[in-house]
């Protein structure tokens, strides 16, 4: 078993390596850091934008391949992932950023799968009920809004109510802004920062969890174990929870490490719409930035969480479902 | 003594898109402790919608009339927490397929021990301990270690033994077992059907047996309620409705079954035609359609259930039955009161005649119009259905020796590689499929090939069908080595070994209308237009389906119409070898009889060789004229039908015959029973010397020095007598189970 997880995870990385060499081969010769620096005024003479594009192993006069290697044995020798065009530290950037993807979606991914899962699964015991076909209908819509449209919707909504009240309930631009003078003031306002990008998350990602779910249960009620718990004496509610649902949270179980993992890649389109610097919003910067160190770099991360998302759900299958654990 | 369950006019009905459904319409019955009543009919003719609206587990949609009372207590009306309180408690229910009525992700000691924790103030510790000790009562050896295992670790027979353990679990009052043995092999039914009966024992619960096995009833059941669309046609005592049915579609019912005790050459009676759509029920009695004795007034008013009249002294038509009146009478009165006996389950041998006949005579009732004609003329199957001729077919002169070979296996093997592991697969050992079996059919002959899932049948079938080089061995098919067979002369063979597979639902395109479903065989072959055309339109009237359904598609056919598509195509080609893989199994017992007829009329008329497996030794007596039986890839006993099922000489033969139920209450209560234990051994690690030595009834007999022999000596085939007998048994010896 153990020798069968490593012999995987050799895999992963080999694949891992290839892909974001790929990466960095297609950056360096598609992007230009020279054109940072083209617009400048005044103009920046460009041998001094050369001897910096030398330092940061950017410059277009030494062959790609030499790059390659100057940057993969950086990477291997110190840890050190590069530098931008204009010469900020690329593993800084990542560190600080993952930080702030983090604390915009922990809250929210996690209770989107609670209520998610837990609406799903008691819209299915109501099939084609009033409040399943509610529901139904607003999952749908929300599933089908794009996140940015809700964001914005949001806002205006927040807006709105902050004039109404005369009170700053919502603040809706970066992580922190004015911070009162009372206890825990920064912590309240961090949050406060947090309500309404939280709930844009939170809509989108419930809807949809809450779709998968109600699909997997009304599988799971019409089996014949189901009648089997009842036929026990388990009332239906008790059946339906400790027979019904157990079961069909297996495959929501994979698709839940899933996106945990993925969460540290962040939400590029809900970090733009509330200001907040997560990587998602990095990702398009590198690139707008002719940032070759930068976008490889997300690449690499990105990359990275996929393979242990994909590992974490193998695991939970395992863990949740005794035929493949012992079968 | 009052009923613990009454039934008094229970209706039910759900609604659907094409109005309503009346699925279950005015059924009374009462059954008092002890007391076991099979509810027989076809499917849709509101069986199991009874049990469950007894168990108020009907849809919600469902509409429930009528009274159901639990030792006088009203069940009709009860809301879901109130029933749940009498669940599992005083009614217990047995599932019919044990795979899916467990939850596939808790151990089966903790499904048994929420059964007991839900209704007893009992610690976690004591309800497992519970757990623990019924799971030893049914049979599961090692159960306290057993307990923690998944469903999905246990064979089909354990499993149905868990059900059957959570259904004890509470002592209940009464036990629905919904058709508790139809998934399982026959060895393993024997072993359930004996379980169920010790359970009903142990609790003193009055029992309602599902089933659409007419042996099964016979066997177990003290009472009989014969269901047709919705209603009860007919009721009375095991006996009376076995011997003197007087409703003709009971009486079609237990005639158009093949009998395991009897030679028969004709063709079976056939009860023609589908029962009709429940959302659409005919004015008159709902089996008139199919009945060949209706009157005018059977097509307009239908008939009530109503008290059988007396028989006249001297029945006019003599009974099918060895047994005269008398001795029916005697039996019904000298059952004695107490609770019936089963022999433990440890037994080898039991005897299910242990099991008195029925405490108290209940009226025999049924429904027909002509019920008094019934009775008054002793009318049986045979003077009311038609029993289509047989064609003779041309081969019947000639002994099989001097036929040409059609089919010729000899030592053939085929090993499966054994694969482990949750994450990947990893080679663990070889499953030998096939273990070197020799047989041979002659042309217009009939060889069944029987024995339990996991014994070859299929792997057998599957290679005939490939027509490749075997691993090793040989197969011939009408004399050509399907090892030296160019890739010409392959395809070329193929138009002459033909296959009818076990689901009709699942082995025609539904996509495809009928028509094309039976030309698709000819167009591989490059047949013209024209000639396609004829063809189809002769095939379909061969298997007896109207030239018009050819544009009709699959889905509007019933299960046997289907099977005889599935019969068209394997004849598009003029095959002379068909393969028939459980041909009837997946259908009504009256729909078998009519595809059981067109397989041997098309034997005779084209002197078709036909392979077949089936795990209806009843069926293989009725269409065989050899059988071969398999254990474990091996074929262990071989020879003629008449001369295997009368004189068995290897003791799983006789174990497979006995485990058998005939469909006749007075041969059931006097055949002694050869009871197998356990359950196939794992194929990957089979025992040594003798392959079936671990379960052998014969084995444990055996003094040491004979049993070492067992152990250490593989069994070749050697003659059992007679010209055609073989058997692979070290002490050999008939031992008769009929």
């Amino acid at each position: 078993m153990t020798r069968y997880i490593l012999k995987r995870l050799l895999n992963y990385a080999v694949l891992l390596f290839i892909a974001i060499s790929l990466v960095y081969l297609l950056a360096g010769w598609v992007l230009n850091p020279y054109a940072v620096y083209a617009a400048r005024q005044p103009p920046v003479d460009p041998a001094v934008i050369e001897q910096m594009m030398l330092r940061y192993n950017l410059s277009h006069n030494v062959p790609l391949l030499e790059r390659y290697g100057v940057w993969l044995s950086n990477i291997v020798t110190s840890w050190d992932w590069g530098r931008s065009p204009e010469g900020a530290y690329v593993n800084e950037q990542i560190a600080s950023r993952v930080g702030v993807s983090i604390r915009l979606m922990l809250i929210g991914t996690i209770t989107s799968i609670i209520v998610g899962v837990g609406i799903g699964a008691w819209t299915a015991t109501r099939q084609y009920k009033i409040s399943d076909r509610v529901i139904t209908f607003l999952s749908l819509l929300f599933v089908s809004t794009p996140i940015f449209v809700i964001g914005l919707a949001s806002q205006v909504l927040a807006v709105h109510i902050n004039r109404t009240t005369g009170l700053n309930i919502f603040e809706f631009v970066g992580e922190t802004g004015r911070t009162g003078n009372y206890p825990f003031a920064a912590v309240f306002d961090r949050l406060q920062h947090l309500l309404l990008p939280t709930l844009a998350l939170f809509i989108t990602s419930a809807a949809s969890f809450s779709r998968i779910q109600r699909n997997l249960m009304l599988d799971s009620l019409g089996q014949d174990y189901v009648r089997t718990a009842r036929a026990k004496g388990l009332p239906y509610s008790k059946a339906v929870t400790k027979h019904a649902l157990r079961t069909a949270l297996i495959p929501t179980g994979t698709y839940v490490a899933f996106t945990v993992a993925t969460m540290f890649t962040g939400a590029t389109l809900t970090e733009t719409v509330f200001s907040f610097n997560g990587i998602g919003r990095y990702l398009v910067e590198t690139i707008g930035g002719h940032d070759v160190n930068g976008v490889t770099a997300v690449a690499a991360f990105s990359g990275v969480c996929v393979i242990v998302g994909a590992i974490l759900s193998d695991i939970v299958v395992a863990v949740l479902d005794p035929r493949v654990r012992l079968g | 003594m009052s009923d613990v369950l009454n039934v008094r006019n229970l209706s039910v009905t759900f609604p659907s898109e094409d109005g309503p459904v009346r699925a279950v319409r005015g059924l009374s019955f009462g059954l008092r402790k002890g007391e076991t009543m099979g509810l027989v009919g076809e499917s849709g003719s509101g069986k199991s919608v009874t049990s469950l609206a007894v168990m108020g587990l009907h849809a919600p949609s469902a509409r429930v009339r009528g009274s159901v009372t639990l030792e006088d207590e009203e069940l009709i009306g009860k809301t879901d927490a109130e029933m749940s309180k009498i669940r599992g408690k005083r009614i217990a229910m047995v599932f019919q397929d044990p795979l899916s009525a467990l939850t596939p992700v808790y151990g089966v000691g903790q499904q048994i021990a929420e059964t007991i924790l839900i209704h007893n103030k009992v610690s976690k510790r004591e309800a497992w301990d519970r757990a623990v000790a019924l799971l030893d009562d049914v049979g599961i050896p090692d159960a306290a270690e057993r307990a923690k295992a998944y469903p999905f670790e246990f064979s089909g027979g354990m499993r149905q033994r868990v059900m059957i353990a959570m259904a004890m679990a509470n002592q209940p009052d009464l036990i629905i077992a919904d058709e508790p043995t139809t998934a399982l092999d026959v060895t393993i039914q024997a072993q359930v059907m004996d379980l169920l009966a010790q359970a009903q024992h142990d609790t003193g619960a009055a029992m309602i047996l599902i089933t659409h096995d007419l042996g099964v009833v016979a066997g177990s059941c003290d009472f009989v309620t014969v269901m047709y669309a919705g209603r009860a046609v007919e009721q009375g005592t095991v006996d009376e409705i076995f011997s003197h049915a007087a409703m003709p579609y009971t009486i079609g019912l237990l005639g158009t079954v093949p009998r395991l005790d009897q030679d028969s050459t004709d063709a079976l009676p056939v009860l023609e035609g589908n029962p009709p759509q429940m959302n659409a029920l005919p004015p008159g009695c709902p089996f008139a359609a199919r009945c060949p004795i209706a009157l005018p007034i059977c097509h307009t008013t239908e008939p009530q259930l109503q008290d059988v009249p007396a028989r006249p002294i001297k029945p006019m038509a003599a009974p099918d039955h060895g047994y005269s009146r008398a001795e029916v009478e005697a039996s019904e009165t000298n059952g004695a009161a107490n609770a019936p006996a089963p022999a433990p389950a440890g037994a080898p041998v039991t005897n299910s005649g242990d099991r008195p006949t029925t405490t108290r005579a209940i009226p025999h009732r049924a429904a027909c119009h002509r019920v008094a004609e019934i009775v008054e003329h002793g009318w049986g199957h045979a003077d009311i259905f038609e029993v289509p001729d047989l064609p003779i077919p041309e081969y019947s002169a000639t002994p099989r020796l001097e036929r040409d070979a059609a089919l010729e296996i000899t030592q053939l093997e085929k090993t499966f590689p054994l694969l482990k592991g949750a994450l990947y697969r990893r080679h663990v050992g070889e499953v030998h499929a096939v273990d070197k079996i020799d047989l041979d059919i002659r042309e217009g002959e009939t060889l069944g090939l029987v024995g339990e899932s996991g014994s070859g049948k299929s792997t057998t079938l599957l290679q005939v069908l490939d027509l490749v080089k075997p691993q090793a061995g040989s197969i011939s098919v009408l004399g050509h080595d399907t090892a030296t067979l160019t890739k010409k002369e392959r395809k070329e063979l193929r138009q002459h070994i033909q296959v009818v597979f076990q689901d009709p639902m699942a082995a025609v395109d539904p996509r495809l209308p009928v028509f094309d479903i039976i030309a698709e065989p000819m167009e591989v072959f490059g047949y013209g237009k024209e000639k396609i055309e004829r063809r189809v339109m002769e095939l379909l009237k061969l298997v007896g389906l109207d030239e018009s359904h050819a544009n009709r598609y699959p889905q509007h056919f019933s299960g046997g119409q289907r099977q005889r598509i599935g019969i068209a195509r394997a004849l598009a080609l003029g095959p002379k070898v068909l393969v028939l893989d459980e041909p009837v199994s997946a259908l009504d017992v009256s729909i078998q009889a009519g595809v059981i007829n067109l397989l041997q009329e098309l034997q005779g008329k084209f002197g078709l060789s036909y392979l077949l497996v089936a795990h209806d030794l009843a069926v293989i007596r009725h269409i065989a004229d050899r059988v071969a039986v398999m254990y474990l890839g091996q074929i262990v006993e071989i020879g003629d039908v008449t001369e295997v099922y009368e004189r068995p000489q290897h003791p799983y033969t006789q174990a497979l015959i006995s485990a058998i139920p005939i469909p006749d209450p007075a041969v059931e209560r006097a055949r002694n029973r050869v009871v197998l234990q356990g359950d196939l051994p794992n194929p990957a690690n089979p025992p040594s010397g003798c392959k079936f030595r671990t379960r052998c009834p014969l084995f444990t007999t055996l003094t040491t020095d004979e049993q070492k022999r067992c152990v250490d000596e593989q069994p070749a085939m050697r003659s059992g007598g007679g010209d055609d007998h073989r058997v692979a048994c070290h002490y050999a010896r008939v031992v008769e189970v009929l």
